[in-house]
Parts: structure tokens; sequence; C-alpha cells
């Protein structure tokens, strides 16, 4: 090995990059050539102070990426799922509320939703509740029209002919007038009973377009 | 995955999804890459924005990486290039210039040598050319060998030597005109 070798060598040298056999060559031309030695010196000391004049510095922060959760087992999965799904019913049955605005009535703890109620309907129920006279109004209403129309039907009868000028005839009018004063003792008893048991009204009753039906089914079947 | 296990199992372990595993890369490499980023461009700002893209583009391109046991060569690699394009973006005819020094803050300390000439020194490294900074940073600072260098620099060993000696020779000239 010559000097210009070994100064070609220098630096795998230093940074012990070199095999056994070449570093043996270096060693032994190192020990007699002075000027070689002295280069491979100097080419220490300046890895030295270069390195000694920058020091490694702290970082400021770190460079970890984010971890992305991690895989759940069956449990989770079923269990997000499950969330998922409850919370897509709420949301369903609170859209459907909005969107068609029902008509929920609590009668006697009976609890009913009309889904195709317009909501002037509702609102005018809301707005008028019934009260206690005005179905006694109706029923007196109701009365008195049935009790014309039995009376119209028995004059239609008695004009036609003369009054009790056959047998027929007479029990014929003696039956109108045994169903008149039957549906005379009904109104009585249904005033009775309006005033005995109040008829509490709720609101969600019907207007008076539909007041028929505020009769009692036994009363309401009968002339 | 643990603390013990080598580079290449843990880019392995990285690329079957474990972000984890390529943390603990990162744990092991960021003060080396960050400093060496550091020297390169003397900017600790930018330096740390140069570490953070590399780190994240590894991870990008792990998957390229083929021989697995050379992920700290691969990432500086990646590191370096970043570096020259950030240069060439910024300022297009000055790529081949010296850094402009701008060491801001607090300068760690080295005892065995005065802070007037650590600063010098500094200097002296950062008006290199960049192509000789970066082999002298590479070689006495962080110690990859030869073969490393020739690929993280993308260039043969025998240029980077004479690289070496250049940067060597500009430095001594420098020091001797202080003195």
């Amino acid at each position: 090995m010559n000097c210009s070798d070994f100064k070609e060598w220098i630096p795998e040298r230093v940074s012990g990059e070199l095999t056994p056999e070449k570093k043996q060559e270096m060693e032994s031309h190192e020990s007699s050539c002075s000027t070689c030695r002295q280069a491979l010196a100097e080419w220490r000391q300046m890895e030295s102070l270069l390195r000694s004049s920058w020091p490694a510095e702290d970082l400021r922060r770190s460079f970890f990426l984010p971890v992305p959760p991690r895989r759940s087992g069956w449990l989770e999965t079923a269990r997000t799922w499950f969330g998922l799904a409850s919370m897509a019913a709420v949301t369903g049955c609170l859209l459907l509320l909005v969107l068609f605005r029902p008509a929920i009535h609590l009668d006697r703890g009976q609890l009913s939703v009309n889904f195709f109620s317009t909501s002037s309907e509702s609102a005018g129920t809301a707005a008028q509740p019934i009260t206690q006279a005005q179905v006694q109004g109706w029923v007196q209403d109701a009365l008195s029209q049935s009790v014309s129309q039995t009376s119209s039907k028995a004059n239609e009868i008695a004009p036609s002919k003369p009054v009790a000028t056959s047998i027929e005839d007479a029990d014929h009018v003696a039956q109108l007038a045994a169903q008149i004063q039957l549906l005379k003792e009904n109104q009585l008893s249904l005033w009775q009973e309006v005033n005995q048991h109040g008829l509490y009204l709720q609101s969600s009753w019907r207007p008076a377009s539909d007041r028929n039906d505020l009769y009692p089914k036994e009363h309401s079947n009968q002339p | 995955m643990a603390q013990e296990d080598s580079d290449k199992q843990l880019v392995e372990q990285a690329l079957d999804g474990h972000v984890e595993a390529f943390n603990l890369l990162v744990w092991r490499c960021q003060r080396h890459l960050y400093n060496f980023l550091l020297r390169l461009t003397g900017d600790r700002t930018h330096a740390e924005d140069l570490c953070q893209e590399t780190f994240l583009r590894g991870y990008l391109h792990l998957k390229e990486l083929r021989d697995r046991e050379r992920f700290r060569s691969w990432l500086f690699r990646i590191a370096v290039n970043l570096y020259r394009s950030d240069r060439r973006r910024l300022s297009p005819l000055a790529a081949d210039a010296p850094e402009s020094e701008s060491l801001d803050g607090p300068v760690s300390h080295s005892p065995s040598m005065p802070r007037e000439t650590q600063l010098a020194i500094r200097t002296l490294i950062l008006r290199l050319r960049p192509e000789l900074r970066e082999v002298i940073l590479l070689h006495f600072f962080h110690g990859f060998h030869f073969d490393e260098m020739a690929e993280i620099l993308d260039c043969p060993v025998s240029t980077l030597k004479s690289r070496l000696y250049k940067a060597v020779d500009e430095l001594r000239t420098g020091l001797q005109h202080q003195n």
C-alpha cells in the first residue's frame, strides 16, 4: 500500500468499514509512514471537532402517526349495530310525528292515534271544548226532532181518514199515543241520567256536526 | 410488537396494518432524522415540517421498501429528496446555493468547545454547497457507511468520497481563516 491508497481509505478506516485484511495493510503502512499517520490523526481530529460543534438537539415535538381505533369483537359490533338501530327507530318516529302531525287522544285510559286527521280538525277540537250545557241542548234537540217526526207521522195518517171511523184507526192512534208517551219517558230518564252522571266530556269529542254520536247506543236505536 | 423487535420485523408489522409498529420505528429514528434535517436546513421549524412529511410519506409508501432491513437509509433518502425538492420549489435559481444561516432560538451547547467556535463551525457547515453538506452530515454526524450513503444520496461511492474530501478541505480552510 502506498500513501495515495492510504489516504483514500482513511474515511473507511475511521468509520470502521474496512475488512480485516485491508485494515492490517493500513496499519503496516501507518507504522512506517509518519505523513500518513499525521493525515489519519488530522482526519480523526476533524471528525471530533465537527461532532462536538453541533450536538444533537432534543425534539420539540413527536412525529407519531395517529393510531386508528382497534377492530372491535362481535359483542362490540352487535352493541354498535343495536345502538344504531335504536337511534334509527327513534329518529323515524320523530320524523313521522313531525311530517304527519297525528291527532293523539287519551280518553278514559284509552290512547288513540289518528294519522289522517287534518290539522284544522285537531286545532278546532282543541280550541272549542264542549260544555255540558251544549250536550244537554243536543239531547233536547234530538228528542224534540224524534217526537216531531213521530207526531208528523201520526198527522199523516189522521187527516186522510175521519177520526175514530173504524176500530183499526182507533187502535193505530192509541199505538202512536203510547209511542209518544214512551219517548217522553225516555227523554225524562235520559235527562235524569245526564244530570246524575254529569257526562264528563273530554275536549277530544267531536264538535256539533257529529253530535248524534253522543247518544248512548240503547237510546239511539229507539225512534 | 416489542421494543427488541428489529427494524425489519417492525416494518413487516406496519405493513400488516399496525400503525403502532410504525410509530415504534418513528420513535427510534425521529431524533436522528430531525437533527440531520436541522443541520441540513439550519432552521428548526423547517426541519420539523420536513421530518413530519418524511414519516408520513414513509408510512404511505412503505410497501415500496424492498430491503426491509434498510428502513433507516430509505427514510433518510425520502428526507433528502424532500429537502432537495423543497429547495428547488422555494428558490429555483439558488438550489445549489449554500443554506442561509438562520439558527434562531437556543443553541445546543457542547461543554468541550467555546460557544463562538461552535457557531463558527456551524456557519461553515451551512455555507457548504448542499451536496457537500449532505455527505459531511451523513458521514460524520450520523455515522452512515458509504454503501448506505450511496443509497441515500443516489450516487456512486467514489463520488461520495471525492465530495467528502472536498468538504473537509473547505472546512479546514475556513477554520484556518477564522483562526
